[in-house]
């Protein structure tokens, strides 16, 4: 009885021994590689700050239980990031190296047109799955000669042109107490400003308002008094435009210097994130943007189990004093993506991964994702304003008639109207 | 019709108020690059580096005290002073003309080497600052950004320009005093006009040239926390200003204090008219027009000697 026992311990011990070691192995060359590319010095940082936390965020916990579950193996996720610089050379030239140096098995790319185009061309180029987000989709479908680019390898979320003209024109229209018809423009003379310019001007003419348009101007321009007198005497009650900070803070100088109170404005590019808005101070209180992603999105992320506000409390919570930015949401999505199609193809095969990707039907922190036929999803936006609660800037939510399911976290208020 | 006639009166009155309140902030920008010119013959390519270093100074001098973004001046130009102080004995005097000369080289490497060094220098500051305090947007949190000094319902002159224009008048006068006045000063100028006889008199340009770098940083630090305090500013904005310096140095004549402030003024009321008339995209243009005028029409400036 106990002879056989003795004799196939060994055995065992051996069959035991081989099936981890193959395991180890399988493990080994089932370890999924991430490159994350992303501007993390030059002029566009504050798409790119919240990064290392929140990939530590996402990729620790699967790390910790092992790996994530990929057809009958637990798969390691390492990511490294590769520095974009904010430009479009310098994201080139980190996607080359994440893809030919080191060799990883699907690039995110994410911050405006600068840090994902060029990734996108080049997985195309290389064949190497790529997730990317945080550019409005057509800056990023539209090839230099206006016509959509097809893309194979890469897929895209974000917001879309059509619903932002929806999205201001509706603000405009909901102005409290009603609007003139004059507005104002300050549409610099850079790629954002001409293509705003462009985009915006034929929609509000259509309302039948009438634009005070001093031209595009050079970007550090000194003096705004006579830009601010044009609108004093054309009685201009709404001004929009694309600003950066420094520019902007420039301008909100002069206008409080010459006493001018417009009922609205409306200003992107930075006025997104916290850090230039607390650089601008008092003046931009109440200004209105694009709300490209808050806590009041709706949606679940499925690797975290957390809202877009669980998110935030847990960013801000780990890091005291910052505040969170909109891409961090974007980047959760972009990891929960990859996962769930990791999952699905149950292998980290280049095909039957594109494929799955391709299939994802996804709830995330920046709503539900579906990809079509061109390889992007349209993700919602709002309306958003700077109110000062308790001495503290937050960026409300005060417009969702596109998307109501973006909920509304305070009403819209005129331009400092109680000072 | 009364009111299209009241537009053009206050078009031209605020070109004029605008302009010379901007031409102020350029003259106290410009006066270092202009003193570093006329003492050293030598032309300081990180001079908007410096300004931005001064600024961000003031930055994390306030972030120790909590007081008047004034009082940072008293913390800043002592160690501007210093800072310019020092590249000059340590760095520059190195590649001086009177260092190639010393060496047997051309005098042609000591007007060329000083460029690169600054060149140089530009870089490493801008990416010093990035490393030190990273890219954010800084700003100069003050009261009066926001104040003007209203005249008319539509005129009024920003009181921060207003005061900048005050320290800039003072600042002229003050460097101008020195200069003329003092021992060291007149030192300085010996060692401008002729080094060799100056150290002939027993003078030392090394260590005069010194004081005079220090001088130059110690008004370019006044300009840095200008500049902060009238708007944000990140590691690699110096370039920009440097622009605007060698724009209102050129228009002055290479070296002169005086010009400096004409000039800037000039350039001043220039760029804010044509932005007036022509709109705000022939601001900047029209200030670059006007120096490319100046430079063809009276190469050594309006008001060099």
């Amino acid at each position: 009885m106990r002879r056989p026992v003795l004799k196939s311990l060994p055995l065992a011990v051996l069959a035991a021994w081989s099936l981890s070691a193959v395991d180890a192995f399988a493990a080994d060359a089932c370890t999924i590689t991430v490159g994350r590319v992303v501007p993390v010095t030059g002029p566009l940082i504050d798409m790119g700050r919240e990064t290392p936390w929140l990939d530590d965020n996402k990729v620790k916990p699967v790390n910790a239980a092992g790996g994530l579950q990929v057809g009958s193996q637990k798969c390691k996720v390492v990511y490294k990031i590769y520095d974009s610089k904010g430009t479009m050379a310098g994201s080139g030239e980190a996607a080359t190296r994440a893809i030919l140096q080191d060799k990883v098995d699907v690039i995110l790319a994410q911050g405006t047109p600068d840090t994902t185009n060029a990734p996108s061309d080049l997985c195309e180029r290389y064949q190497i799955p790529c997730i990317t987000s945080d550019t409005p989709i057509e800056a990023w479908l539209l090839g230099p000669d206006g016509k959509p680019k097809t893309y194979k390898y890469t897929h895209h979320f974000f917001f879309q042109v059509p619903d932002l003209i929806t999205n201001h024109v509706g603000m405009i229209k909901a102005l409290p107490g009603g609007f003139n018809g004059s507005i104002g423009y300050l549409y610099p003379n850079d790629p954002d400003g001409t293509i705003f310019a462009m985009l915006f001007d034929p929609a509000f003419k259509k309302e039948g308002w009438k634009p005070t348009d001093p031209g595009r101007f050079a970007q550090g321009l000194p003096d705004f008094s006579s830009i601010i007198n044009s609108f004093k005497r054309n009685k201009v009650e709404v001004v929009t435009g694309v600003l950066a900070p420094p520019d902007l803070q420039n301008y909100l100088q002069q206008a409080a210097q010459a006493n001018f109170k417009p009922k609205m404005y409306i200003i992107d590019k930075g006025t997104g994130y916290p850090e230039p808005m607390k650089a601008i101070g008092k003046a931009g209180v109440d200004i209105l943007s694009v709300n490209f992603w808050s806590p009041a999105f709706p949606g679940k992320s499925k690797y975290g189990g957390y809202d877009g506000k669980g998110l935030v409390d847990a960013y801000e919570k780990q890091n005291p004093g910052k505040n969170y930015s909109p891409p961090l949401a974007y980047t959760d999505a972009m990891y929960d993506v990859l996962f769930d199609a990791l999952q699905r193809a149950g292998t980290k095969d280049r095909d039957a991964l594109l494929k799955a990707i391709g299939e994802t039907d996804l709830d995330s922190v920046v709503g539900r994702i579906k990809f079509n036929e061109q390889h992007y999803s349209v993700q919602p936006l709002g309306g958003a304003q700077w109110h000062e609660v308790g001495g503290k800037l937050v960026k409300e939510n005060v417009y969702n008639a596109v998307y109501p399911s973006v909920k509304k976290t305070a009403e819209m208020k005129l331009y400092q109207s109680a000072k | 019709m009364n009111e299209d006639l009241y537009w053009i009166g206050i078009d031209i009155a605020n070109g004029l108020l605008s302009g010379t309140m901007l031409g102020g902030y350029y003259a106290v920008i410009s006066i270092g690059l202009a003193l570093n010119f006329g003492v050293m013959r030598q032309v300081n390519l990180a001079h908007g580096d410096w300004l931005i270093v001064a600024a961000y100074l003031a930055v994390a001098f306030l972030g120790i005290a909590n007081v008047s973004p004034f009082w940072t001046l008293a913390g800043v130009i002592p160690v501007m002073y210093g800072v310019g102080w020092l590249i000059q004995r340590v760095l520059l005097a190195r590649v001086s003309v009177q260092a190639a000369e010393r060496r047997g080289m051309a005098p042609s490497i000591g007007l060329m080497s000083p460029l690169l060094v600054t060149f140089g220098m530009s870089i490493v500051i801008g990416q010093g600052l990035l490393a030190l305090f990273d890219a954010n947007a800084q700003a100069i949190r003050n009261d009066l950004s926001y104040a003007a000094v209203r005249l008319g319902e539509d005129l009024s002159v920003s009181t921060l320009r207003l005061v900048f224009f005050v320290i800039a008048v003072a600042m002229l006068i003050a460097v101008q005093t020195f200069l003329n006045t003092t021992h060291a000063g007149r030192a300085i100028r010996a060692a401008a006009d002729d080094p060799e006889v100056a150290a002939l008199m027993g003078m030392h340009p090394a260590r005069v040239h010194a004081v005079a770098s220090g001088i130059s940083l110690a008004t370019a630090g006044v300009a840095g926390v200008m500049i902060g305090m009238s708007r944000s500013f990140q590691p690699f904005d110096g370039p920009t200003f440097l622009l605007v310096a060698f724009g209102v140095v050129i228009l002055g004549g290479l070296g002169s204090m005086t010009g400096a402030l004409v000039g800037g003024v000039i350039l001043g009321i220039t760029q804010v008219l044509s932005g007036t008339y022509f709109g705000p995209s022939a601001q900047l243009v029209g200030g670059y027009i006007l120096i490319l005028l100046v430079l063809a029409v009276k190469p050594q400036g309006l008001f060099s000697k």
